[in-house]
């Protein structure tokens, strides 16, 4: 694990982020802290603003109003290729893999892009390709690492993914529902892995619909509804929340 | 009085203008209802129309049928028909694999250049003017002693007919009912037990007849040939992309408004420099339109969904096949060394074609950004090549050919940022008909001016006056280009491309700076475009402006596609091929080829070089099985004890609250 | 037993995402089938593959004994089955009437009227502007208008007042005494007074349960479905049980002794595949 996430922990903080789709407020004024060596988990039901939050942390959108903090440094206006040099790595929903890249190669994109600039000439080719090497035997992939990324299981996928994402050495993961489509075994796996991250010190913040995976593994747990974060604390807790099940229960009857 | 007159010539030339405009209204309901009904732009919808004509003509002028029937079974038989086979043959299998636009915009490209291939095959390239009219153009007194041609009056009530009738067969039949259902959704029409796909076909039927139609009713007014028509209908595409590919009325009005504004912009003549701006403007007002329409508003109406980028066929390995492909490219290329006279002339034209289209290589292949105008960056090097030789660009000396070459490439490839910068935020379709737009643009605004047809010298100089010496020099620069391509496509830098293309916000989430590559793969583009074109210049020692056709330009592009985009090795067999197939046999075989596996390339991802690479991994050894599903332990239990209560002892199990 | 249809080694993928990894369904006819499982678990995956929305990527699928897998969803809708999505389960852009004209032709109000009387009064009204719960009847009236054999409902209550969901309930049993077959795939057991139903559990794409209704409770006392890794379905305490997760119906008691439970015998588990 050593080297993969190297000792430059760093905090993602949210502070009063808003972002409106034409004068509805998807987002709407949310504070959120996830510290390093922690992982911390976004729950909601759909239409409570998750993704939305989600693409404002990973650059994919623009808030509105607020400002999101890489390590103290504000990466609010940044695009997603300058947060990703900075640290911030991101998975996808629907796995983003390349599939003409091999297994390798594709860990290879992530761990070239990788920030710190002196990734060019012969030391940032050779750091590249250990960087590659670490991130490919931390998820287990050394045995496809020449395949094509085309036409391989969903959990090799997610786990490639992830891998992709190590290989940049980031400082804060985000997760955007990463047990879809895996089955239960699989899920097992990915949990192991993801603390083993989170003890490495990375801070992993995950949005995630599966409440079993959420208690299991987040340490701290977001509830989001409308637009707002309902309740905040310890998973345990905020999962027993009653104002939690009964917003889901409210959004559920909106339809 | 004077503004008496001056409303009777406004009132005239409007209606002169209706004769264009109602053919462009009518295009834009064919293309509307074809969009609605299938869900693709027909961009072969020009092709289409000039076929269509091309076949009455035949039948008028050369069989002697009389007008009444060849027009009928020109519009009612053979154009539905048309439409009928494409969508059975090409856009059906599309459809039912889910490919994205950017595929069946891939396969619409192939029927067009098969239709053109296969009129330059049977009727030739040279123009025809007697292609008959429909409807005489007697003159009709209007009241006021305005004059309308009947043909016009016929043309206008078409269209309004047309766009009545499937307003009202829309909303009121129902199988109206059907295809509002199918457009709304789908999917859940096809739950519902309506057959999307013969809605499809419907519309398929229709939007050919409409092409048919805008052809027969055009071709009167201008000489046929293979390209002309098929642009000038390109270009009223501007009409349905104005009404965002839904509304047939916004379509109708804006063809008809296009029409009368360009006839009444020939009344401004403004004086001097001005004048040929203006009057281009005029000529080409719906290329302006278009381009215009494509780059405001397009993105959202067009292209969402579905895979964007054109299918790769994997990056090649150093295969078999890769071995063989590069040994038959340097056979083929050493080869006219050793030919005479004007077969060594003819062969000219191979390395510099491979050029071009390793742009589009380059664009498309490497980077998957589709890119329909490189042959507008080819012009530009031959012509700025021209220019420079001839000395006409103001404050610069004439420069000797070898450095004008030199420069005019420096100076177009920064102007790849014309297509580039618009790709940052455009895709598939959107992004095709920008680049579409602005290639034509190129043709019309810079090429097809007096100063760029009159007088320009475009000599070799004089160490490569010699056929063969220009050939050897030909090859040293292809020779550069490939490297240069290699290097795009290697290391670093190639897979953060592979990236791109495969998965663009993949790629910007693992820190690929996007847009900064997709400016670099248009500027590269069109830089090695300008090669390529300014030697072809070079070689024919003149500037053509119909060698930088639009037309010329989605041919390029489907060859490329069809042979394998991210396949230099490919561009320059295709370059081979499609200069010796034209030259050895008959001129428009090559385009017949092309279009017949453009429409296939549904069936053969990655084009001809990936139906090899997979030919060659026949023999490698197949991937690991998936594991096979297994049932918990529990899960084993459960279904055990399901089995034995199935198979006996039933009792009424009591839902609890 | 006769079965309608049947799913076998049936898996379903979506570009990377594989989202059933092989199961095996059995749907008996003249009967309810409950497809139950939280979001994720491929239930909707299973109602799709069976009405021919998606291709199965590999594995058979079977109705009235033929493999259908081949067949288009137009012809398995005209053949007697009808799906009924959770999401844009109407034309927006159609008014009602056209909405369920499309199911059948001819005049139908009267049937309509007869199912839910407070369609009458939404007939020429475009159903994009309807609310969820009235799309809801339109989409479900539609289906029922076509008289399908097999008829699949994805979360048929969401959306529904409770009362509105019981008649709905009502009806559904009505056509089954009828000698249809009915699947119903929600996030827990609806508040259904039917006796005589099967239900599958999916849980991650696959199939961790068959059995009746009671078994369900039977399971998790015996603590089976913690050793799956498996919360089990609560019993719907309101009819509009859709949208959340029903693990947070739950007491937290459970939830936590659930956890503490599988820390256990997570390690089980893996060893168990």
């Amino acid at each position: 694990m050593n080297g993969v996430a190297p000792g430059r922990a760093a905090r993602l903080t949210v502070r009063g982020v808003v972002r409106r789709f034409g004068g509805i407020a998807a987002v709407d004024g949310v504070d959120l802290v996830a510290p390093p060596g922690r992982i911390t988990a976004l729950i909601g039901p759909n239409g409570a603003g998750k993704s939305t939050l989600f693409d404002c942390l990973s650059g994919t959108a623009r808030p509105d109003e607020g400002r999101v903090l890489l390590g103290g440094r504000d990466i609010t206006r940044l695009p997603e290729h300058v947060r990703a040099r900075l640290g911030l790595a991101r998975t996808f929903q629907r796995i983003a893999v390349f599939p003409t890249l091999t297994v390798a190669e594709n860990v290879r994109v992530g761990a070239e892009r990788a920030g710190g600039g002196g990734s060019r000439g012969s030391f940032g080719y050779e750091r590249d390709g250990l960087r590659t090497e670490r991130a490919l035997a931390l998820l287990g992939l050394t045995a496809v690492a020449e395949r094509p990324a085309a036409g391989l299981p969903t959990g090799t996928l997610r786990m490639l993914e992830l891998a992709r994402a190590l290989a940049g050495a980031p400082r804060v993961l985000l997760l955007d529902e990463p047990s879809v489509g895996l089955d239960a075994a699989e899920t097992v796996r990915l949990a192991a892995v993801l603390r083993a991250l989170a003890a490495d010190g990375l801070a992993l913040l995950l949005v995630e619909h599966d409440t079993e995976l959420v208690a299991e593994l987040a340490d701290a747990v977001y509830a989001m509804a409308a637009g707002r974060v309902v309740a905040c604390g310890p998973a345990a807790r905020v999962l027993a929340d009653p104002r939690v099940g009964l917003t889901w229960g409210v959004a559920a009857d909106d339809g | 009085m004077a503004d008496g007159a001056s409303l009777s010539l406004t009132v005239d030339l409007a209606l002169a203008g209706l004769t264009v405009g109602s053919a462009a209204a009518l295009s834009g309901i064919g293309l509307v209802v074809t969009h609605r009904a299938t869900g693709v732009l027909n961009l072969a919808q020009g092709a289409q129309a000039m076929a269509t004509a091309y076949l009455l003509r035949e039948l008028v002028v050369v069989q002697h049928w009389p007008t009444a029937l060849a027009a009928a079974f020109c519009l009612l038989v053979a154009a539905p028909a048309l439409g009928l086979l494409l969508d059975a043959l090409v856009f059906r299998p599309l459809q039912r694999r889910g490919a994205g636009p950017a595929e069946t915009m891939v396969a619409c490209l192939g029927v067009f250049v098969l239709l053109i291939g296969t009129v330059v095959l049977l009727w030739g390239t040279a123009p025809l003017a007697d292609a008959p009219s429909l409807v005489p153009a007697t003159p009709i007194t209007l009241p006021g002693g305005h004059l309308l041609r009947l043909d016009t009056a016929v043309q206008l009530g078409v269209v309004l007919g047309l766009a009545l009738l499937v307003g009202a067969v829309t909303r009121f039949t129902g199988f109206g009912a059907r295809l509002r259902a199918v457009v709304d959704n789908r999917r859940l029409a096809e739950l519902a037990g309506v057959d999307a796909d013969r809605v499809s076909a419907a519309g398929w039927a229709f939007g050919s007849f409409t092409a048919g139609l805008v052809g027969v009713l055009l071709a009167p007014f201008l000489l046929l040939d293979p390209y002309g028509l098929p642009l000038l209908v390109m270009e009223t595409m501007a009409v349905a992309v104005v009404a965002r590919l839904r509304s047939l009325p916004v379509a109708v009005v804006t063809g008809l408004a296009l029409g009368i504004a360009q006839s009444e912009l020939t009344r401004l003549r403004p004086g001097g420099q001005l004048l040929p701006l203006v009057q281009s403007v005029q000529v080409n007002l719906f290329v302006v339109a278009l381009l215009v329409a494509a780059l405001w508003g397009a993105g959202r109406t067009v292209g969402d969904g579905g895979p964007q980028a054109v299918p790769g066929g994997g990056r090649p390995a150093a295969s078999l096949a890769g071995q063989a492909a590069r040994a038959a490219g340097t056979v083929l290329l050493l080869l006219p060394l050793g030919f005479q006279g004007d077969d060594l002339r003819r062969a000219l034209l191979v390395p510099a074609l491979a050029l071009v289209l390793l742009s589009v290589v380059v664009v498309t292949g490497y980077g998957g950004q589709i890119s329909l105008g490189q042959a507008g960056y080819a012009g530009l090097g031959s012509l700025g090549t021209a220019l420079l030789i001839s000395g006409r660009i103001p404050g610069i000396p004439a420069l000797p050919p070898v450095a004008a070459l030199l420069v005019a490439v420096l100076v177009t490839a920064p102007l790849g940022l014309l297509t580039g910068w618009p790709a940052i935020r455009r895709s598939g379709l959107a992004l095709a008909l920008v680049t579409f737009a602005v290639g034509t643009a190129m043709s019309r605004f810079v090429f097809e001016q007096p100063y760029a047809t009159n007088g320009l010298t475009l000599d070799r100089p004089a160490f490569l006056a010699g056929d063969r010496a220009f050939y050897t020099a030909e090859l040293l620069l292809l020779g550069a280009g490939l490297l240069l391509v290699r290097k795009l496509h290697g290391g670093r830098l190639g897979r953060a491309l592979t990236a791109m293309r495969d998965h663009q916000a993949g790629a910007a989430a693992a820190g690929v700076d996007v847009p900064r590559l997709k400016l670099l793969a248009f500027t590269a583009g069109a830089g090695l475009a300008a090669l390529g074109g300014g030697l072809m210049g070079l070689a024919g020692r003149a500037f053509d402006a119909s060698a930088f056709d639009p037309v010329q330009g989605l041919v390029w592009f489907a060859t490329v596609v069809v042979v394998g985009a991210d396949s230099a090795v490919g561009a320059v067999l295709a370059a081979a091929l499609l200069v010796g197939l034209d030259a050895g046999t008959a001129p428009g075989i090559s385009a017949v080829v092309v279009g017949a596996l453009a429409m296939a390339l549904g069936r053969m991802p990655g084009g001809l070089a990936g139906v090899a690479r997979r030919a060659v991994r026949w023999g490698e050894p197949r991937p690991v099985p998936v594991p096979a599903e297994r049932l918990s332990p529990a899960g084993v239990r459960t279904r055990e004890r399901l089995a034995e209560r199935l198979s006996g002892r039933r009792r009424d199990g009591v839902v609890r609250r | 037993m006769t079965v309608e249809a049947e799913l076998r080694g049936v898996r379903v993928r979506y570009g990377p995402v594989e989202a059933l990894h092989g199961v095996d369904l059995a749907f008996p006819a003249g009967r309810v089938t409950l497809l139950l499982g939280r979001n994720g678990s491929g239930r909707t995956s299973a109602l799709h593959v069976l009405a021919g929305v998606v291709r199965p990527s590999a594995g058979r699928v079977l109705w009235r004994g033929t493999e259908v897998g081949g067949l288009d969803a137009h012809r398995r809708a005209r053949l007697g089955l009808a799906l009924v999505p959770a999401e844009r389960a109407v034309f927006g852009s159609l008014t009602v009437a056209e909405n369920l004209r499309l199911a059948v032709s001819g005049p139908q109000a009267d049937a309509v009227v007869e199912l839910f009387p407070e369609l009458a009064a939404l007939l020429g009204r475009q159903a994009g502007t309807l609310s969820g719960g009235q799309q809801q009847l339109v989409a479900v009236t539609r289906a029922l208008l076509g008289r399908p054999r097999l008829l699949l409902l994805d979360e048929p209550d969401r959306g529904l007042a409770p009362a509105v969901a019981a008649r709905l309930h009502g009806i559904l049993l009505d056509s089954v005494r009828e000698g249809r077959t009915v699947v119903i795939a929600a996030q827990s057991l609806p508040r259904l007074p039917v006796a005589d139903c099967l239900v599958h559990v999916l849980h991650r794409g696959r199939v961790v349960l068959s059995g009746e209704p009671a078994e369900l409770g039977e399971l998790s006392a015996m603590g089976e479905m913690g050793e799956m890794g498996e919360t089990p379905p609560p019993i719907a305490g309101r009819s509009t049980s859709g949208g959340g997760p029903g693990a947070l119906g739950g007491p937290p008691e459970r939830d936590q002794a659930e956890h503490a439970h599988r820390g256990d015998h997570g390690g089980g588990e893996q060893e168990g595949r």
